[in-house]
């Protein structure tokens, strides 16, 4: 559920962001300089192409440290990656994408076979599957799922991700859901209500245990069932691990599943760890130091973390991963709502492109990336980062930090009087406006900071103001729209149809101006045309170039301002094979631990 | 003293009913709920928030939300948590065990080390262990606990002596009995350090205090003038009259036994109620924190009525009638 993974890190970088106040305050209490890393010599980089996997042998164990704790142990209700992180090794989808190259897999079935007219899905489940206390593996346990998840009284999130975009006669877009039947024992079939090109990513749900669950989903009980409370021999998987302890809010403990289906190109049974431990910290800090106390053998980290970890690589014995640009940014805008309860005069001057592009002409990337991110971070000028190998287009427009261009832009536009305190003067009165984010996010604060006193350099009035991120939210959303600029960060998922959520014209969170009832610009109405016609385009390559067209505009139009894009680092422990660290899982190292071994393990059999 | 007793938990009713009002009311006012996150997330649709905050009741006014709750809490039904789909009194089990260990060993801590040195500090006033002891407390309350921890977690990992964190080790499971006890002892003593240091601080200054200026009293050098030894003169009129207000401080202490140790217990990794409870308000997991405040102000009351207690065995002069 890579894609799911990525919808929620959103919320992750709130999280994150809180445990850096206190990883801040500790760097500067050592004394510690924050070192220049633009000499930064990483050995590994992110290709894109994944390493043939090695045989490896039985036996180890592999310890992963993180900051998030498990809410609960239903996969099917749990709304956060602290849960997910945990049940993903048990629950296995009938495809999912593997995380390095970004492509749909077979996982419990072979990949489907579609009919002519795009609608009907036919999926094959492995023969011989089982779940891991034996019970058979089959198509009952995937109608079982999607019952229970399009259950009215099933409190989960993923149902959403189960539903399809229909396209209303007057514009308008009704989310449905698809049809399913058992056909045999190992076979099911899916029926769309409409061609729907990313179909592939609804069906990649995770499969629940019907044996295990049944009769709490009847009593009306599922909500509860598998809660933190449950005993882990209950949770019967289908992944490569089953968990074997939970030590509330300290570790979780699994062992090899003995019927996972899975087994290595030369036919030996996976995984090879006898034992993987999920250590639970919770504070990034105290994470850090486990890992340099060899306590853990991999740990994801912040920029932050850079310079100490780099410096301890050789005598900690292990190697710092880099594994590209993340799937997001952080990105200014403008209120464009001419409803909104905010100065009309701003309104219109947000409105005018030429302005948005003076002010990404204004922002110093460099400079963020420097002050902020140690310098692992690269400039972002469209909707999606170059991790995303499959959709990425990277021959768009970019604004990069050029003062002359910036002030060009606003010549243009007759904006280039000032007055006595070398403020720009439109209409006759400087331009002034505040820009908000949230405050929990410290990175967020600095951005603004930053991006505040860039303005003022070309002569705009620019002020930010930290306000709680609820109260955010509800300001963005709700009428009377009572916000001038914002700062926030966005995380993709792989395939664009997710962001149709905010680009598309009508959408509740197409931020500058929600529920548009009308698209307000041409490009606006080109973008809902790009995000209706790629819904339905069958040909990968047309599809691309539709999304390809979608990056152009929204860089040229820039109703989102991009800032920067981290890049994202682990540190492992040399002492691994088949490590393969990619971007989309932001542990770098989890998503094939069932392949992972022990160099120094031994033994030949399970 | 039953009768004392029977009443004091009688007027405790209206108080924690009030303490729970006051929290409600507070967590209903901040902006936001507990689907404000996903709220942010563009992939979630408008129409699901409506439907899970129906199905979480949180469409209510907030009165009607807080009378529900109540007249569940009432029949001993605190509801579940939103976000571990868990009755909350199962979900706090677990963290209450850990909390009550690390607080119970650090009063031990705070007490044992304060109250002889508070006593010899004051019985030799001016003195080198006086002077170092006040500097040594004025330390240790300047020293926000966080930092403390956070210095702590450094020596362990500089040192090697301790663990970094946690509560028990990766292999706990695989231990002997006596193995475990050591394994659980092992991580216990930092972080009981850390909390305890602060006790030791204020109950050390209040001891030497108090006990210099019971020394000062009258009766003090009549009991001198008796003839009676000096150690009789310390030990039975000195300490036994200046360690009443302790037995004050101890039963405020009680109170804070489960809610104290939150910064601690976040920095270095306790598996404890505070930490719970952090998260539980953060995320506004309403009713996991409804039933911390309450279990707070019960044992903050129960506390209190101890110290009374306590306070009437070593005091003779006070009689609850």
């Amino acid at each position: 559920m890579e894609t799911r993974l990525a919808r929620f890190k959103l919320k992750n970088w709130l999280r994150f962001s809180a445990t850096i106040i206190l990883s801040s305050m500790i760097v500067a209490g050592c004394g510690h300089k924050t070192d220049d890393v633009a000499t930064k010599d990483v050995k590994y980089v992110y290709t894109g192409i994944e390493p043939a996997s090695v045989p490896g042998k039985y036996g180890g164990q592999f310890v992963y440290g993180s900051i998030s704790n498990p809410k609960t142990f239903n996969y099917w209700i749990a709304s956060e990656t602290s849960s997910t992180d945990v049940l993903g090794p048990l629950y296995d989808a009938l495809n999912d994408r593997n995380a390095f190259t970004l492509k749909q897999e077979p996982r419990l079935a072979a990949l489907p076979t579609v009919s002519k007219n795009g609608l009907v899905y036919t999926y094959h489940l492995r023969p011989g599957l089982k779940w891991s206390d034996g019970v058979s593996l089959n198509a009952d346990d995937v109608i079982f799922t999607l019952d229970m998840l399009y259950s009215p009284t099933t409190q989960s999130s993923m149902t959403e991700s189960l539903l399809v975009d229909v396209d209303q006669p007057d514009g308008t877009v009704k989310r449905m859901p698809f049809k399913y039947r058992k056909i045999n024992e190992t076979t099911v079939e899916f029926t769309l209500p409409v061609p729907y090109a990313a179909a592939q990513d609804i069906f990649s749900f995770p499969i629940a245990p019907k044996h295990m669950l049944n009769s709490a989903f009847i009593a009306g009980k599922f909500n509860t069932a598998y809660n933190v409370n449950t005993d882990p021999s209950q949770l019967v998987s289908s992944g490569p691990w089953i968990m074997t302890h939970y030590a509330p809010g300290e570790r979780v403990e699994y062992k090899p599943n003995p019927h996972y289906w899975k087994t290595s190109k030369s036919g030996q049974k996976l995984p090879y760890f006898d034992t993987y431990i999920y250590t639970i910290v919770p504070d990034i800090n105290s994470l850090v130091l486990k890992f340099n106390n060899k306590d853990t053998d991999a740990v994801s980290f912040p920029a932050t973390y850079y310079p100490d970890l780099k410096r301890g690589e050789t005598s900690g014995n292990y190697t710092i991963y880099d594994t590209g640009p993340d799937w997001g940014f952080q990105y200014l805008s403008f209120n464009m709502n001419p409803n909104a309860n905010i100065d009309k005069r701003l309104v219109k001057l947000f409105q005018d492109v030429r302005f948005r592009k003076a002010v990404s002409f204004a922002i110093n990337r460099k400079r963020i990336s420097d002050d902020v991110y140690n310098g692992l971070a690269v400039p972002a000028f469209g909707p999606l980062t170059s991790a995303n190998s499959e959709f990425y287009n990277p021959n768009i427009p970019k604004t990069p930090y050029d003062l002359n261009q910036a002030k060009l832009m606003l010549a243009s536009m007759g904006i280039s009087q000032m007055d006595s305190n070398k403020m720009l003067l439109y209409n006759g009165k400087e331009i002034k406006f505040t820009i908000l984010t949230n405050v929990e996010n410290d990175q967020r604060k600095s951005i603004c900071a930053i991006i505040a006193e860039n303005l003022r350099e070309i002569g705009i009035n620019a002020t930010f103001t930290p306000i709680v991120f609820n109260k955010l939210v509800s300001d963005l959303d709700d009428a009377p729209y009572n916000w001038e600029a914002c700062l926030l960060g966005f995380t993709g998922g792989v395939d664009p149809h997710d962001d149709a959520n905010v680009w598309r014209s009508s959408a509740i969170n197409h931020q500058w101006w929600p529920k548009e009832k009308q698209p307000a610009t041409p490009w606006e109405a080109e973008i809902d045309k790009i995000f209706i016609d790629a819904d339905h385009e069958m040909d990968p390559i047309k599809r691309k170039a539709l999304y390809d067209r979608w990056q152009v505009i929204a860089a040229n139009e820039l109703p989102f301002i991009y800032t920067v894009t981290p890049t994202l680092h682990a540190a492992v422990r040399n002492k691994f094979g088949n490590l393969k660290p990619c971007s989309l899982d932001r542990d770098a190292v989890l998503w094939n631990l069932n392949e992972e071994f022990d160099n120094a393990a031994t033994r030949l059999t399970p | 003293m039953t009768r004392f007793i029977l009443r004091r938990v009688f007027q405790l009713l209206p108080l924690v009913i009030g303490i729970t009002f006051l929290s409600f009311a507070i967590m209903k006012l901040a902006p936001g709920d507990y689907l404000s996150q996903m709220q942010g997330n563009p992939s979630v649709s408008p129409e699901t928030i409506i439907r899970l905050r129906h199905q979480y009741g949180l469409d209510k006014p907030w009165l009607v939300q807080y009378w529900l709750w109540l007249v569940n809490a009432c029949h001993g039904n605190f509801g579940y948590s939103f976000e571990y789909k868990a009755n909350v009194f199962d979900m706090i089990k677990p963290f209450v065990g850990a909390t009550i260990l690390l607080s119970v060993t650090s009063s031990f801590i705070s007490y044992g080390i304060a109250l002889p040195a508070g006593i010899y500090a004051a019985t030799h006033r001016g003195g080198v262990v006086d002077r170092i002891s006040t500097v040594v407390a004025a330390a240790g309350v300047s020293i926000p606990a966080f930092f403390a921890a956070i210095l702590a977690l450094l020596f362990a990992h500089v040192t090697g002596w301790f663990p970094v964190g946690g509560m028990t080790s990766n292999d706990h499971d695989t231990m002997s009995t006596l193995g475990k006890f050591w394994d659980v002892a092992r991580h216990l003593i930092l972080p009981a350090f850390v909390l305890g240091i602060r006790g030791v601080s204020v109950v050390l200054r209040q001891m030497r205090g108090n006990l210099l200026e019971v020394l000062s009293e009258n009766y003090i050098m009549a009991a001198r003038a008796r003839g009676l030894s000096e150690r009789m003169v310390i030990w039975k009129h000195g300490v036994r009259n200046a360690i009443n207000p302790l037995v004050t401080l101890f039963g405020s202490d009680l109170g804070a036994l489960l809610a104290g140790a939150a910064l601690v217990e976040k920095v270095m990794a306790w598996p404890g109620l505070g930490r719970l409870l952090l998260q539980a308000v953060q995320s506004k997991d309403l009713y996991l924190a409804m039933a911390s405040f309450v279990m707070g102000a019960v044992m903050l009351i129960l506390g209190n009525l101890v110290a009374d207690i306590l306070l009437a065995i070593t005091d003779p002069r006070i009689k609850y009638s």
